[in-house]
Formats: structure tokens, sequence, C-alpha cells
């Protein structure tokens, strides 16, 4: 039981310590507020429209995910319960 | 109101796959003949005797529709014909099954194939079919009908079209 809780306490104290290793450093000072008050890496950020943003990583996963469906609604309709015949015919 | 074009992609193409699904169940219907049980006829279910249901069994077809008509009444917990003597019917032939319930509602599946409905006591369940081969079809009840539900089963046997003649036929 000891040794649970023990080791309970070692998985938490090593959670803080990975949350605070991750966490963002960045202060005012080392980033100065840009003109719209926000606070960012310069180096990093850029301002980009909405029409200029492009998710095609999500596109790819939607297109994927459409796919699948469309796939497998195939199979279900066609060869699942197409091809299971005889069937009613009137 | 300003939508992404990605976003306006994928919406319009979930309405598309919308479209492609009911174009798929629409091409079953009609081209590929894939029919549902229809409206039902009424009966009596305690007075069969003025119907054809008073002669269950094989029947050469008066409507046109088919070649032959099956008349199968289902009761606790057997079929008639079909649990004591097997329905014989013949292959590549169309056959029409009327089927209706004497009791409570049962269930008619032909295992194995699209052939499925349900039995329900004053309506008479109907539809057409051709089964392509001479072959053994088990049918089970598929709707709980009562403590020896499990037991409730049936039997098709389709034989070849020159091996079937009037014997097979009841009155």
């Amino acid at each position: 039981m000891r040794d649970i809780v023990k080791l309970s306490l070692l998985f938490i104290k090593i959670f803080f310590v990975m949350a605070e290793e991750n966490s963002d450093h960045s202060t005012p000072e080392e980033y100065p507020p840009k003109g719209d008050g926000t606070i960012g890496n310069p180096k990093v950020d850029q301002k980009v429209s909405v029409d200029d943003y492009k998710p095609k990583g999500t596109l790819t996963l939607a297109l994927i995910y459409f796919l699948i469906v469309v796939l497998m609604w195939i199979f279900m309709y066609f060869g699942e319960f197409a091809n299971h015949g005889p069937s009613i015919m009137n | 109101m300003h939508i992404h074009k990605f976003e306006r992609f994928w919406i319009q193409l979930a309405f598309v796959t919308i479209a492609f699904f009911i174009a798929t169940v629409v091409y079953g219907f009609v081209g590929m003949n894939l029919k549902v049980i229809g409206a039902n006829k009424k009966v009596d279910a305690q007075h069969l005797e003025n119907t054809e249901f008073n002669h269950p069994g094989v029947k050469k077809s008066t409507s046109g529709v088919a070649k032959y008509d099956v008349y199968v009444k289902a009761m606790q917990f057997a079929y008639q014909p079909g649990s004591g003597t097997p329905i014989t019917v013949p292959a590549n032939t169309k056959i029409t099954f009327h089927i209706t319930s004497v009791d409570v509602i049962h269930g008619f599946e032909v295992v194995g194939t699209n052939l499925n409905t349900m039995v329900i006591p004053g309506e008479v369940s109907k539809f057409t079919t051709i089964f392509p081969e001479p072959k053994s079809y088990g049918v089970i009840c598929n709707e709980y009908c009562g403590p020896a539900h499990h037991v409730m089963q049936g039997k098709i046997n389709v034989i070849p079209k020159s091996e079937f003649d009037e014997k097979y036929l009841v009155k």
C-alpha cells in the first residue's frame, strides 16, 4: 500500500516537472508587445488573412474520412446487401 | 457570412455524399430490382377457413405476377407448411409468398438471403422472388413469439424446374 502511494506521488511529481518544462516562458521583456497588443515570438509569428490560411492536413484527413465512409457504404450496400440474394423483387 | 473555401468544400462534399447514398438506394430499387415488403392485405386471423390459407401450400398462381403462390400459416411454434413438411418450389421460377399468422407476431426469414418479413396476425405479408438454383434453405422466426420461439423453424427445398410437378401442389 505504501509503495503504491509512493509511486503515485512520484508520478504526480514527474507530471508537474514535465508541465513546468513544457510551459511557455516567454515574457513581455523577451518579446515586447506588438502593435495590436498581443505577445508572441516575432520569428515564428506571421499574420495571415482567413483565406490565406490553408489547413491542408485537416483537408487531407477529411478526404480520407469521406473516402472510408463511401467505400464502406459501397461494400455494405452492393457487397453485403445486394449480393446476398435471392431478394424480394415485388 | 464569410466561409473559408476549404470549409465550403467539405460542406458541399457532405451533401454530395448524402446524394450519393440516396442515389445508390434508388439505383438498387429501380436498376437492380431490390424491392421491399409493401402494404399488406388484411384477413381475419380467427377465420382463415374462407381464405387461401385454409389449405396452405404451393399453388398455381392466378394473379399472373408469379408462376406459383405459396401460402404459409405461421403459428406458435411452426410454419404450415415448412416445419412439418418442407415447402418445395422450383428453381428459376417466379414465386410469390403469402404469409399470415394465426396467433401472435412472427418473423419469416429465409436464412442467408434478403427474404425476410414480419408476419402479423390479420395481415398477409406478400413478396415475390426467384430462387436461382436448386438448394435447401432454412427458415427461422426472428420475432420473439413465446417460450419455444427458439425452435420455430422451417425449410424450403428448391428443386430443379424439370423435377417440379403436380404432386408438390395443393388443391
